[in-house]
Order: structure tokens, then sequence, then C-alpha cells
């Protein structure tokens, strides 16, 4: 018997439609870098567990992204579907490693559980954000290829 | 027999399982051409395979019976005998309870059921013992899908061709094919399941029979896949969710006796809350209704009704989505529909009702509906009381017994008649309330007070009229439908009754909805006006309630609300769309009933031809403002857009006004409205109308006429008028190309004689013909008269290739000199045009009046191109000013050398267009001028170093570096109003193919002897125009020699950011190499390094965010080539990529996150 899944029945929430931003071909004005972009960035990761996107997952939201373009900072805030969930530093990993691709370098990107949704929210956020411990978790090959999975782009 | 052994030999082949699979495909081909040509018969090739056929080896014995089964299907149309059909039917419904070669039985078998009676069919007695065997032998569940998929097939092909024999088998028969066919997964299997319950259903139609006993049984396995869930997007075998449902849906409506089951089950799904099921369960129970018997449908009929009624009003809050709203739409068809039903059957002549109808009538919603519009008009009852008895609360609750009503009516003839009977009476008293009747009322109430009446009543009074419109717009849909069927008699008959009550309530309607518009100050009542005004007058005109006089009180109505400067233009669009459809459902009938319709014309019958155009050309001519004029334009040429009679008329008159002022609008200044007023008639007509008049139709000669008015009247100008300002003359030249091009020769010949005859001068208002001795046409007598020569090139451009004329030499010296004349670029740039196109056509072919002699294209060229163009641009690049003594001079030359380059260049695209030699002598000038662009300019004076850089600085964006840039450009790109196949160009296949080919080798010499880096900038500029209008095809093969120069392009054109579209233009074609799988990427393989060198750059390119995006997305397009390649530049790329990532457009840091996935993915494991 395969062991259980951590949460074996989540909650499949309805996605947004995307509204395809009317973005401006003026040379002139700047874009900048704000909360739609970076959720764009990670709505489509696909969870550890589940073939669903972080997003039909109520994992991520663009309300919970915070963006300061000037002080080039991001803080990302997600919520595990369930208290104990093991996947949770999994999932922080993949949205850490998804950013480090996708935005430029001048970023400090913090990632965080949202309060109150898990367990060992403390000890979470700390290995999210240590640097030597992300560094570490990408030196190893079954997570790194756990998180590949997780940022392949999914058909459809 | 010779070939017996050979043939024996192929047996064994096929049989032996050691064999390759070809050849033992082979060998039985072999056979089977024996078979056909009768050289062996089946007979002796059972005799042969005889031993394979009863091996005890399962395999072999398998193999052996596939070999005939599939010999037997070879032979479906040839004709055999019936003693060996016989042997052969009864062997395998023997084989068929051999599960070891059970899917060659079920071939061999079916092969059998089909063959025609003509070739020998199977004996009734056997096909029975097939059947039997089949139903007794197989546990088709049980098989793997292709053997269900077979066995399925026998049965279908036994319900088909061997009915007869197949009914004696009787419940045994429906109960193997229930065995068969419950729990079945598979779609294919599944269609063909559905297509024999149904053959079942009309082979036994007895209630008491086999199936009718059954028949619970058989819904039930039906009905399960009932709503159809098959969400397979993309089928392999092909399969859509739409076939399953139709398939499914002809089971159910197969028989009468799933009634009793059907309904309920429907009535359940349609209670659930999946709106597919919904709208499925309406869909089927519309059908189901229609397809059963009246009885059948009556006993469910209430509860049908409950269910149809919930889900009508259902929706609290308007339709939020689009599924809502279909599945209203669906839920009132299916309503129409069940009313339609229950009136198949009439029991007795009174009652024509139906029980659905009745059921409606009776319902309290509707009547709750009608008691609280009439306490409405009584208002002497509470309205909340009625609102609280019948539950009806929203808006949306009341609109929708409105539109329940109009369902109604929309159903049947009958239906028609009872609704309009029963409730336009009772009805109309309540819109009477909206409109105030009283004028004393009126009177005697401020028109505050009378906007608040309006205002609040307005919720229910509206709900009233909506319910009206809704029942008009039913009845007209029944109408439409008759008037479209192909039995006009009975729809004379039906008219006599059913419409009877909307004929009567005619009057009041119109009445009510005019005083509607007519009063009100809210938009929506307004629109409701409208909307009814609209339901009113486009019944067909076989059909129609009004008489002839209403309906032009209504058409008139509708117009003069159209025309009021008053109302807001909401509601003029509307009133607009109100005569639009009028208009549409007249041409259809037209198109119906032409006989008619023509006897019908004669009488001037009352339409929108004869009722709505006169007013609104009326309007036309007397409006004094842009904005209506053009809300006016707009609705002429809307209502022109679908009809030729409509065109004429308007070409017509339109034509008439303009040109019978023109002298004075010409003479009028600027600004006036006058003026503005001739523009935008000029615009109208060259834009919306004359373009969609059909060739040879009414129309176009009524266009002609205008072009030709226009040509008298600039002939009776008084010789004075000396200047038209380029605004009126660009729409008038347009008017007249726009109406040459599409016109037949000898039309071409009128206008064109007419015109050279104004252009000399000759032309004579009283005579209207040509006078001789007239001026002649030298470039020195048309001073001042330019603006008359283009109009006349604006005729030249559209003329046909075989419209010869006599003056043609020197009209061509005209044209040229005045395209290079100081003139508005309007003038002279339709003078190079004509001259261009006269170029492309000349005829070599004398003209029949032409005494001296033909004159030949080459003497043509010689004076426009190497008399007239040339000089002009060699004096230029000669020595930039030459010996001009003061700036103004040097401005002037430059201009003219300009117009000079650019008429040269459409005279090299006429000339290459029709593959004349000479292109080539043009395609030279053009790279000296080029070239000579580079150089410092040579002052021959005092000037000094200082000035000279300047002089070279203000060269880069003169009008000469632009048009000798562009002028490669020009040549090859497509121009709709010139030298095209709408201009009817003489156009030579891959011409534009040719003259890059031609091209290039001395562009690339050009450029190799150019040591100058910022001169060469000007051959990649014009090479990037070359580009932008060679097709890619062309480029391509070029591929090797093109490369290397857009390389070089991009690199040095990145660096000036006024040439961003050269820029875009070069990495355009740049990207097609790289997604040109033939032999594009072969190409660029090669270059992946200084591909990347330059890319990099023009990543960062600052002043547009296209080209960045461009870059991000051809260095994407790299990835994919050789690995070897690739991966060194890898480094180099991410870091170009990573400043990208901080773009500060949105749209090239997306690009940038997709081109940085591709490029991480490639590493060196």
């Amino acid at each position: 018997m395969t062991p259980g899944l951590i949460n074996a029945n989540p909650v499949v929430h309805e996605t947004k439609a995307r509204s395809v931003r009317q973005e401006s071909t003026d040379e002139t004005s700047v874009d900048e870098f704000d909360a739609l972009e970076i959720f764009e960035h990670v709505r489509d990761i696909t969870d550890p567990e589940h073939p669903y996107s972080l997003e039909q997952l109520n994992v991520v939201s663009e309300d919970a992204i915070d963006v300061d373009d000037k002080s080039s900072h991001v803080t990302v805030t997600f919520t595990p579907t369930v208290q104990h969930c093991s996947m949770a530093t999994v999932i922080g990993l993949c949205i850490r490693v998804k950013l480090m691709r996708c935005l430029p370098p001048r970023f400090k990107v913090d990632i965080r559980v949202a309060p109150g949704s898990h367990a060992s929210e403390a000890a979470v956020n700390k290995q999210l954000n240590d640097k030597e411990r992300v560094a570490a978790a990408l030196e190893n090959p079954h997570l790194v290829e756990m998180v590949e999975r997780c940022l392949q782009e999914r058909e459809g | 027999m010779a070939c017996s052994s050979n043939w024996v030999a192929h047996v064994d082949v096929y049989v032996d399982p050691d064999c390759s699979t070809s050849k033992q495909v082979d060998s039985r081909n072999a056979i089977s051409k024996l078979l056909l040509d009768k050289t062996i018969t089946i007979q002796q090739l059972v005799l042969v395979a005889g031993k394979y056929l009863t091996s005890n080896d399962n395999a072999i014995r398998a193999r052996g019976l596939l070999l005939l089964a599939e010999l037997l299907e070879d032979l479906a149309n040839t004709p055999m005998e019936d003693t060996a059909i016989h042997s052969l039917a009864s062997f395998f419904s023997n084989r068929l309870q051999d599960w070891h070669s059970l899917r060659p039985a079920l071939i061999g078998s079916i092969a059998l059921a089909r063959r025609p009676k003509r070739v020998g069919a199977v004996q009734p007695e056997d096909a029975e013992t097939l059947g039997r065997s089949i139903i007794e032998q197989l546990d088709v569940q049980a098989l793997s899908q292709k053997d269900r998929m077979l066995s399925l097939e026998l049965y279908e092909s036994l319900l088909t061709l061997h009915v007869s024999s197949m009914e004696p088998l009787g419940p045994e028969l429906v109960l193997g094919i229930i065995a068969a066919i419950e729990e079945e997964k598979d779609p294919r299997c599944i269609l063909v399941a559905f297509r024999l319950v149904e053959k079942l259903a009309s082979i036994f139609p007895e209630p008491d029979g086999p199936f009718g006993e059954n028949a619970e049984d058989i819904f039930d396995i039906v009905s399960r896949y009932f709503p159809i869930s098959f969400n397979t997007p993309q089928d392999p075998r092909g399969i859509t969710r739409e076939d399953l449902s139709s398939a499914l849906l002809k089971v159910f409506t197969a028989t009468p006796l799933f009634a009793p089951f059907c309904f309920p089950v429907l009535l359940e799904k349609l209670s659930s809350t999946l709106k597919r099921a919904k709208l499925d369960a309406l869909n089927y129970i519309g059908h189901c209704a229609l397809s059963y018997d009246p009885e059948a449908l009556s006993e469910h009929a209430g509860d049908i009704w409950t269910g149809l009624k919930s889900e009508i009003f259902r929706q609290e809050d308007g339709v939020s989505d689009q599924k809502d709203s279909l599945i209203l739409e669906e839920a009132f068809s299916c309503f129409a529909r069940c009313i339609e039903a229950s009136q198949k059957v009439r029991t007795n002549e009174d009652d024509i009702t139906g029980d659905f109808m009745k059921l409606v009538l009776e319902d309290d919603c509707v009547v709750g509906f009608l008691r609280r519009v009439k306490n409405e008009l009584d208002q002497e009852i509470d309205p909340g009381d009625g609102i609280k008895t019948y539950a009806l609360t929203t808006d949306a609750q009341l609109q929708a017994v409105g539109r329940l009503l109009g369902a109604a009516a929309r159903a049947s003839c009958t239906s028609c008649y009872i609704v309009t009977k029963t409730f336009l009476s009772s009805l109309l008293p309540s819109v009477e309330v909206v409109s105030p009747k009283s004028s004393d009322h009126q009177s005697s109430e401020s028109v505050a007070a009378k906007g608040h009446s309006i205002s609040l009543e307005a919720g229910l009074s509206l709900t009233g009229l909506e319910a009206v419109i809704f029942v008009l717009e039913g009845a007209r849909h029944l109408a439409n439908v008759l008037a479209d069927s192909s039995n006009p008699s009975s729809s004379e008959f039906a008219l006599k009754y059913w419409l009877d009550p909307v004929i009567l309530a005619a009057p009041v309607l119109i009445d009510t909805f005019s005083r509607v518009v007519a009063s009100g100050v809210v938009t929506t009542v307004l629109k409701l006006g409208v909307a009814g005004l609209q339901a009113l007058a486009s019944y067909p005109a076989t059909l129609s309630p009004l008489s002839e006089d209403q309906l032009e009180t209504v058409l008139t109505f509708l117009t003069s609300t159209f025309l009021d400067q008053t109302k807001g233009s909401e509601l003029k669009d509307q009133a607009l769309g109100a005569i639009l459809a009028a208009s549409n459902l007249e041409e259809k009938c037209t198109d119906l009933h032409r006989q008619e319709f023509l006897s019908s014309r004669e009488k001037e019958k009352v339409s929108v031809l004869n009722v709505v155009l006169p007013k609104l050309l009326d309007a036309v001519q007397e409006a004094c403002s842009p904005e209506p004029l053009d809300f006016h334009l707009r609705a002429l040429a809307a209502l022109s857009a679908s009809r030729e009679s409509v065109r004429e008329k308007v070409l017509k008159v339109l034509g008439q006004l303009v040109p019978s002022k023109l002298g004075q609008t010409l003479a009028l200044a600027d600004g006036s409205f006058e003026f503005a007023k001739a523009v935008m008639i000029f615009r109208c007509l060259s834009g919306q109308i004359i373009p969609f008049c059909e060739i040879g139709s009414v129309g176009q000669l009524a266009a002609c006429d205008v072009v030709m008015d226009i040509w008298r009247s600039i002939g009776s100008l008084p010789q004075s008028t000396v200047y038209i300002a380029p605004d009126i003359l660009l729409p008038l030249m347009e008017v007249i190309r726009v109406t040459v091009q599409r016109c037949p020769e000898r039309l071409q010949k009128e206008i064109l004689t007419m015109s050279l005859s104004v252009l000399q001068g000759g032309y004579s208002p009283e005579q209207n013909t040509k006078l001789s001795g007239v001026r002649s046409l030298s470039a020195k007598h048309m001073e001042g008269k330019e603006w008359l020569v283009a109009l006349v090139g604006s005729v030249i451009v559209g003329l046909l290739p075989s419209v010869l004329f006599e003056e043609r030499e020197s009209v061509l010296r005209l044209l040229v000199s005045t395209s290079v004349a100081n003139l508005d670029p309007v003038i002279t740039d339709t003078a190079a045009q004509a001259a261009a196109s006269m170029l492309n056509k000349w005829n070599e072919k004398k003209s029949e009046s032409e005494e001296a002699g033909s004159f030949p294209l080459k003497e043509a060229i010689t004076i426009a191109v190497d008399e007239g163009w040339m000089p002009i641009i060699k004096q230029v690049r000669r020595d930039g000013t030459g010996d001009m003594p003061n700036s103004f001079c040097a401005e002037d030359a430059e201009k003219s050398a300009a117009r000079s380059i650019y008429a040269l260049a459409l005279a090299g695209k006429g000339l290459a267009m029709r593959g004349h030699s000479r292109i080539a002598d043009i395609a030279g000038a053009m790279l000296r001028v080029l070239e000579s662009l580079g150089k410092p300019v040579a002052y021959s004076g005092t000037t000094d170093s200082f000035e000279m850089k300047d002089q070279s600085d203000k060269l880069t964006e003169s009008a000469v570096g632009r048009a000798a840039v562009e002028s490669f450009g020009l040549i090859v790109n497509e121009h709709a109003s010139f030298l095209s196949k709408s201009q009817n160009a003489v156009i030579r296949p891959l011409y534009k193919q040719r003259f890059f080919t031609s091209i290039l080798s001395p562009l690339i010499e050009a450029v190799r002897l150019d040591s100058n880096q910022s001169s060469r900038i000007w051959f990649y500029r014009s090479f990037a125009c070359l580009l932008s209008g060679t097709p890619l095809g062309a480029v391509l093969t070029e591929g090797k020699r093109v490369f290397p120069l857009i390389l070089e392009g991009l690199s040095t054109l990145c660096t000036y950011p006024e040439d961003s579209e050269y820029v875009l233009q070069l990495l355009l074609s740049l990207s097609s190499f790289l997604v040109d799988e033939s032999n594009g990427r072969s190409f660029a393989a090669e270059y992946v390094q200084s591909m990347v060198n330059r890319l990099v750059p023009v990543s960062q390119y600052k002043s547009s965010m296209m080209i960045r995006e461009s870059a991000l997305q051809c260095l994407a397009a790299i990835v994919g080539l050789s690995f070897t390649r690739v991966f060194p530049v890898k480094s180099q790329v991410m870091k170009a990529i990573t400043i990208a990532l901080d773009d500060k457009k949105r749209l090239v840091r997306k690009e940038a996150v997709r081109c940085r996935e591709v490029w991480s993915a490639i590493t060196s494991t």
C-alpha cells in the first residue's frame, strides 16, 4: 500500500477567468512590477501532491503578494491546504525557485506561510528564507526533481 | 491447373504463424485476386484450407478462419452460389461458439450477413440460425472492445438486412441485445448500441410485443447515459459529445413506449444543478414531446409545465451568465415544442387549445401577471397584494412571463391565435398607462410631474409593454417560418384566422408605441416604443398584420424619430436598426417572391425604398451641420450595404447633388460647411457605397453617371478656376478611381474621352462633344491646371490595359512633368502613379484611330525615365546642390529629386510587374542614389567643412534619403490604390521573386565596395524595406547570401534609434529563418555566435519594445539549433536575459521569462 496522502481530498476552487491585461505599448511609460505580475508567475505551479495548480487549491492568491518595486522587495504569503502539511516547505521552495528564475536578481523575495495556517509556521518560514538552507535543498537531486516537476508547464 | 500448387502455397504461408506479416498480406491478396478473377472458387479454397479450419491447434485454426473471413469480405460484391453461402453460413454460425477463433468468425458472419440480394444473400433460415447462434453463444460484455464492436455490428447488419428472419426470435433477440449493450463504456460501441435499440423499437412497435414488455429495462439501460458526459476534447476516433447526444436523442424519441419512463427521468435531471444536464434535459423533453403521441404527453403535461416554470422563473436577478441565458432560451423553445405537440391532435373542433396551452392559461403566474398589470391600470387594488399572492417578485420574473407568452405565440398558429386574442387585449390597456393619453391631463400638470409619473409607473407598465413586444415578435417569428415554407397556400389560409387579433389591435398598437416614443423621457421606455414598432414593421410582406397605410405610418414615424435632432443617439441608432430590419426583410421577400414583388412594385408598394429613403436623402440635402450629416450618411451606407436598389437610388440622388454645385463648392474656401459636406459625401460614396456595387449592376451604371456628371461640371467650370484645395481633390479622385477601376471597357473609354476633352479645354457644356482645335497637352499650357491633370491621372490609374487612347504620348509627358513639379503631394503622387500605370499597361498595338503608327513602349520609357526623371536625380546626385544660389532653391531641387525617385520607383514597379528589362537600369540608378547619400556632399563653392557636415546630417532626414530608401520597398510591396490587381494592372507571376533575385547581387556588391560604415547604413535601410515586401520563399532560397546581410544590417542599424522600423523588419526576416524547418534553420545554425552577438544588443534597444520582444523571441528560437553551437553561448545569452528580466515594459519581461526558461533547460549533462 502506498503511503497515504497528506491531504487526500483537497477542495478545488474555481479559478478566476484570466483577464488579459491591456499592456501599453507606449515606450515612454514604465510598467512597474506588481502583485498580478508575480501572481501570473506562481499561479500555475502544480501542487506536489495533486494535479491541481496552486491557484486552484487557493494556496496562493493575488492579494497575498506584496511588491515594492522601488526597494526591490517581494513578499509572497501562501496558505497550505492543511495545518500539518509536510509539503509546505516544498511548495515554498517551488515558489522561490520559480521567482528566482522569473525576477531580476535585484529583488529580495520573502516567502511566508500565512499566519496561523500551519502547525510549525516559524520553522517553515525560517527554512524558506534561509539562503544556505535553500541552496542546500537545491543540491538534493530528489528535491530538485520534485520542484522541476511542479514547475513544468501544465497542459491546457 | 498450373497455378494450383501456387495458390495452395499462399494458403500455407498465410496460416503459418512464423511468416512475416507483409508476406501473409501478400499471399492473402494473391488468393483474393484469384477468387475475384474466378480462377478458383470458394469451395476449392475451403477444400484446401479444410485441414487448417479443423486443426486442433487454436492459433492455426484461427488463422485459417481469418483467411476465409477476410476473403469473404473481399467477395462482398461478387456473386456466389446459394449452396456455398448456405454451407458457409451454417459453418460460421457454428464457429461462433469457438472462442479461440471468435473474431474471425464474427468478421466472416458480418461479411455474410451484409451480402446484398443481387449477389446472393444469406437465406432467411440461415440468418435466423446465425442470429440464434450469436444470442446463445456470445456473452458480449465479457469480450474485448474490438470483439464487442464486431458483435454489435453483426446484430446491426442482421437487424437491418434480415428483419423478417429476426422477428420470430422476438423476446430472445430483445433480451440478447439488452445483455449485449448493458454497461457498455466504449463510445464507438455505444453509438452502435443506440442504433440497435432504435432498430428494435421500430421492429416491435406494439406495447405488448417483446420490446414493449421490456421497455422499462431497455430505457433503464439507455437512460443511464443521460446526460452524456463525454469530455475527451479531441477524440482520436473523431467521436464528439454531439454525436453521442444526438444518437441518444434518437433512441429516446424512437418509440412512445418510453414515454412513461422518459419524462420522469428527464424532469429529474432538469431539477439538478448541473447546467449541462438542464440544457440537455430541456432539449430532450421538447423533442420527445414532439415525437410521442399527444396522449402520452398529456399525462405528463402538468409535471413538465411545473418543471419548465421553475426553470423560467428561477432566474431571480436577471440572467447572470451565458449558460443561464442558454438554459432560458432552451426552456422557451422546449415550451414552444410542447405546445405544438399538444395541439397536434384535436379532440374536437371547438377545443383547439391543447392540454399544455390550457395549463398555461390557467397558471397562477400568468393569471397573476395579468391581474397585476390590470391592477396597475385601475390603481385601486394595492399592488403589493398582487406581488405576494403570485410570488412574482423580480423584474426578471415579470419579464419571463412576457417571454413565455412570446414563446407560446411562436409555437403554432393556434397558440398564436389564442395568445394574441387573450392577451393583447388585456395587456393593451396597461400599455396605455404609459402614454400620457389625454392632452388636457398633460397640460394641467407641469412637465416635471409628467416625467415623475412616468418613472413611477415605468416598472410595471414597461413589463406590459415588453410582454406585448415579446408576443408580437413571437407571432412574427411564426409568420417568417410560414412565409419561408414552400407551401404558401396554407399560410394564406392560416392568415385568415390566426393573425386576426394582431390585425385588429394594429391601430391601437401603432398609436401606443408611437406615443410612447413621442412622449417619454426615459431612454429605456423610448427604446421599448421603437422595439415595438420594429416588431410590427418587420413582418414578412405576405403575412403582415399592417395595411399599406399603417406600414407607411410606422416607417414614417421611425424615420422622423431618427432624423429628429433632439433625440439621443442611442435611440436614433435603434430606430435605424428598426428601419434596417424592415429593409432586410423586404429584400428577403424580394428574393423569395420575385415575380409577385415585381408586379406589386409597379403599384408602388409601401416600402423602405419609397418611404424612408426619400426622406433620408432630403435630410442629407438639407443638412447644415456636420454631426447629423455624418449620421445620415452612415444610415445611407448601412441601408445600401445589402440592397442594390437602394444603392442605385442613393447614387442617383447624391450624384446629382454634388456635381450640380461643384463649381460653387470648389470656389468656396476651406472651412465652410458646404465644402465639408461635399468632402463627406465624396468619402461616403467612395468608401461605403460604390465599392459594393456589383459589376454590371444598375448601381454601377449609376456610379458611372456620377463620374460623368462630375467631369461635365468640371468642364463647365470657368476657365479662371485655378485652384482646388487638396482636401476636396483627394476624395474627388477617390470617387473617380473607385468607379473607374471596376467599370467595363466601354464605360472606361467613355469616361476617359470625357476627361481628356475636359483636360484639353475642348469640352463645352452645350455641345457635350469634343471640339477640334483644342489646346495642346503640353506642360506649359497646363500651368496652374495641374489639379486637372491629377484628376485625369485618377482615371488613368484604374484603366484596363485594353483601353487605348491616341494622346497617350502627350498625356505621359504631361504626367511626368506634373509628377516632379513643386506642388501638393496629392497631385504629384497621383501623376506619378498614373504615369507608372501607363507604362505598366502600355499596349504596343496601335489604337484604331491613330494614324501616325504605333508608339512603342521603348520610346515611352525613354520619355518618362531617361528624359523625365533620371536627369533630375542625376543632378542631385552629382553635386547635391550644384550651383544653386541659395538654400531655398536647394530645398526645391531636393524635393523635386525626391519626387523623381518616387516616380521612378513606381515606374520600376510597373515595369517589373510586366517583366520588362529596363527595371535593371532603374534599380541601378536607385543603388547609385543610395551610394551617393552616404558620401559627404562636395561643394564646389566656398563652403567650409562645418557647413559640409551640417549638410550631410540634414540629408539623413531628407526627403531624398527617405524616398531612395523606400524605393525598393515600393517595388515589392502591394498597394491597393495603384498598380494592383484591382486596378487592372498587368502582373506577371513571381515578379517580386524575380526582382529580389536580380537586385540582390548588385546590392551585395555595392555594400562590399562601400568601405565607409556610415554610408553603408543607407543600403541596409533599403535592404530592410526590400525584405518587407518580398515573399518569404524567395528570401529563404537566397538564404546563403541574405543571411549575412541581415546580420550586418542589424549590427549597424541597432545603434540608430530612428531606424526602429528597419531593425524590426530585419528581425522579422531573421525570425522567419529561425522558424523555417526546411532550410532556414540550417543557414542559421552556422551563424549562432554572430546571431547572438547581434541580438544581445538589440534586446536592449532603447526606443522600441516591439524590437526588444522580437529579439528575445529570436533568442528563444536559437535554442533549438545544434547543441554544440548553442551551448557555448549560453552564459552570454543568460546575462542578456537577466537584464531583460528587469525591462521597464511588462511584455518584454514576460518574453524574457519565456526565453530564460528555454535557455536554462539546456544543460551540459
